[in-house]
């Protein structure tokens, strides 16, 4: 599995303090360890492959949610997040 | 370390398997509850935004949502064969293969649901005629059955069952190569190209929430099927006699579905004189990309050539330029229709 | 024969000016671009921009160029009669001549290796018209080419007129958009190289990523084969790269 912040293949624009803090207090809101919820972000963008390759999520941040700065990584943690819920 | 990252030990399955983080991954992230979705983010928004769009708008939309509703039923019915092609003797018969078969089967069903809810509670206006699918009626919805993607899940269907009722390597490849090269990697990530640049001038909300659901569990059906393909590809280079001509056999197949993708691209921009700004351009520039990653970044093919796979592109789509699509769907409402109707 | 003893003119070196002309002409005679091109730009713009990103100007001094191009210019300072250099060098930008003041040994070898070491993104700026005068004209006609041909950003526009199997003009440009075009094809310098070395297949590139394609689809997929022509009438014909 790839790390978060080692997955290639898409414009990134938050820093990695950014990424970390989300991550933090998405883990601390779910109630799970931050390296979890990171493992479980970078594997909805890269399924395991390094690349993030799900247009599905990383291309949605553009139109659908101003809060994640365009940055497919915070997309897919607020996907994450829902998926929580669900 | 806390406990829930912690590897637990296991006997028979093999928890270093990549087939095993698949799977287990699919348990994480692809047990959501699509009726769940539905509540939790509700049709509202939604019905506003479709009720808004003008007629030709809505048509673009349905013949993208047509063939993610026919694609993913067509592949939940075919999900049993695909179990039962990966335990075939041609490989290790590890179990771990087999368990992310099955939640493969259970997402792809889901899939199916997500696209039927939505259609009957936002799309319905549209789609006068859904419900029937390929064994009740032995039809698709009408634009799924006028555009190259019908024919491709026909053959998914054909190629299925060669692999699994005692296909060799080379039905196998054919196989995972349509479906999960083709079908999956191609033409349903080029819907999400497409669905992204729609969602711009028309922003449904749930449906794409589904969507982003839906493509992070095809990332890991895609691969899963790279990885089968990867598996046949070496024995096939180490010169077990039996695997010879899988690499071939992908290339055909390949070749024969960007006839279907390209068609299916065509239909649902420039043959509706793209109202959403997909742009057929640049939908063929990403499929090509996403083929290319997939052939020779990943299976480092050897058969075949990059024009030849792009000359067939070229050939549907001259074809695509002289369809009449519209009265294709005209025969097949009718015949639905008829259907529809018990005869 | 070494490259030494052997002469080069500008338009053995890829990529100018010249030798985008050479290759104009080239794509001109092609029969096979006249078969495959047939109807190529008819009726519409069929004219494309390479997009050449990420030349090493910054990276490279002047003496990564090609060795004949270095060693003419390393030959021409130090054969220079000394008075001679010395007038030269009383032109030169200041700090040229601090550079040359704060190395060791013998003058002409001096304003050699300070000349030579200097970054090629500097070069033009830093080359005085008296110090042009006595340089190989080889090198003065790459650092006109530099100057004029090569961004800032290390970029290389080159607009080649396509029309009906047939090659009608060739140029450089400052800007993408100097010229009207109807594509553009996009990469690094690097996978340029290998194009036009006959070592990357333009769909293959395409596909892959390390070329990207701006333009209509669907005239591309129809005249896949006079783009491979294209790149074919490319390798075919001598080159010399300056990177």
């Amino acid at each position: 599995m790839t790390e978060l912040k080692d997955i290639e293949g898409a414009e990134f624009t938050a820093s990695d303090d950014e990424i970390d803090d989300a991550i933090e207090e998405a883990a601390d809101d779910l109630g799970m360890p931050p390296e979890k919820v990171e493992e479980e972000v970078a594997y909805i963008l890269d399924s395991g492959t390094g690349r993030a390759n799900n247009e599905g999520v990383a291309g949605a941040a553009a139109s659908d949610n101003e809060d994640t700065n365009n940055d497919p990584r915070l997309e897919a943690l607020e996907m994450y997040k829902l998926r929580q819920e669900l | 370390m806390d406990a829930s990252t912690d590897q637990i030990k296991a006997g028979r399955i093999d928890t270093d398997n990549t087939y095993y983080e698949l799977y287990q991954k699919s348990v994480e992230l692809g047990t959501w509850d699509a009726e769940k979705l539905m509540h939790k983010v509700g049709f509202e928004e939604d019905r506003e935004v479709w009720n808004s769009l003008d007629d030709n708008e809505k048509e673009q939309w349905a013949r993208l949502i047509s063939y993610f509703i026919d694609g993913e039923h067509a592949v939940a019915q075919d999900a049993r064969r695909i179990m039962k092609t990966v335990s075939s003797p041609w490989f290790d018969r590890s179990i771990e293969k087999e368990m992310f078969a099955s939640a493969l089967a259970l997402e792809e069903a889901k899939h199916t649901q997500f696209f039927d809810l939505y259609l009957t509670n936002v799309m319905v206006d549209k789609f006068p005629q859904y419900e029937l699918d390929t064994r009740r009626g032995g039809i698709q919805i009408p634009r799924t059955e006028a555009c190259g993607a019908g024919e491709m899940f026909e053959r998914q269907g054909t190629l299925q069952a060669q692999a699994a009722d005692g296909g060799d390597p080379t039905d196998i490849a054919r196989a995972a190569t349509n479906y999960h090269i083709g079908v999956e990697g191609i033409l349903a990530r080029g819907g999400y190209f497409a669905k992204n640049r729609m969602m711009q001038e028309a922003p449904l909300k749930l449906l794409n929430k589904g969507f982003q659901f839906i493509s992070t569990d095809e990332g890991r059906h895609i691969t899963f099927g790279l990885e089968v393909l990867n598996e046949l590809i070496e024995k096939e280079r180490d010169g077990v006699p039996a695997y010879q001509g899988v690499e071939n056999a992908i290339w055909e197949q390949a070749v024969e579905d960007i006839g279907y993708i390209t068609d299916t691209a065509y239909f649902i921009t420039e043959s509706v004189g793209d109202p959403l700004d997909v742009d057929f351009d640049e939908l063929v520039n990403r499929g090509a990309r996403l083929a290319g990653d997939m052939m020779f970044d990943t299976l480092d093919l050897d058969a075949g050539s990059a024009t030849e796979f792009m000359q067939a592109a070229a050939d549907a789509m001259e074809d695509a330029q002289g369809s009449d699509y519209e009265a294709v769907i005209e025969k097949y409402d009718h015949i639905y229709s008829a259907k529809m109707a018990g005869d | 024969m070494s490259t030494q003893e052997q002469q080069f003119e500008l338009d053995d070196y890829f990529p100018t000016t010249a030798w985008l002309t050479r290759y104009q002409h080239a794509l001109d005679d092609s029969q096979e671009l006249e078969d495959t091109g047939e109807g190529w730009g008819v009726g519409w713009n069929g004219d494309f921009v390479f997009e050449m990103l990420n030349l090493p100007i910054e990276e490279r001094t002047v003496n990564d160029l090609p060795e004949e191009v270095w060693e003419a210019l390393e030959q021409g300072i130090t054969q220079l009669p000394e008075d001679t250099l010395e007038t030269v060098l009383e032109d030169a930008p200041e700090d040229v001549a601090d550079g040359i003041e704060a190395r060791d040994g013998p003058l002409p070898e001096r304003a050699a290796q300070e000349l030579l070491e200097t970054k090629i993104s500097e070069a033009p700026e830093k080359v005085w018209p008296g110090l042009r005068r006595v340089m190989p004209d080889i090198m003065d006609d790459l650092l006109t080419e530099l100057e004029e041909n090569v961004t800032d950003d290390g970029t290389v526009y080159a607009w080649i007129g396509l029309e009906d199997g047939g090659c009608y003009d060739t140029t450089t440009m400052d800007t993408l958009d100097e010229r009207d075009h109807g594509f553009v094809l996009t990469g690094d310098f690097d996978q340029w190289v290998d194009l036009v070395n006959g070592d990357l297949d333009v769909v293959e590139a395409i596909m892959s990523g390390k070329l990207e394609l701006d333009g209509d689809m669907q005239k591309i997929l129809q005249y896949s084969d006079a783009a491979l022509t294209m790149t074919d009438v490319a390798s075919d014909l001598d080159k010399r790269f300056l990177f």
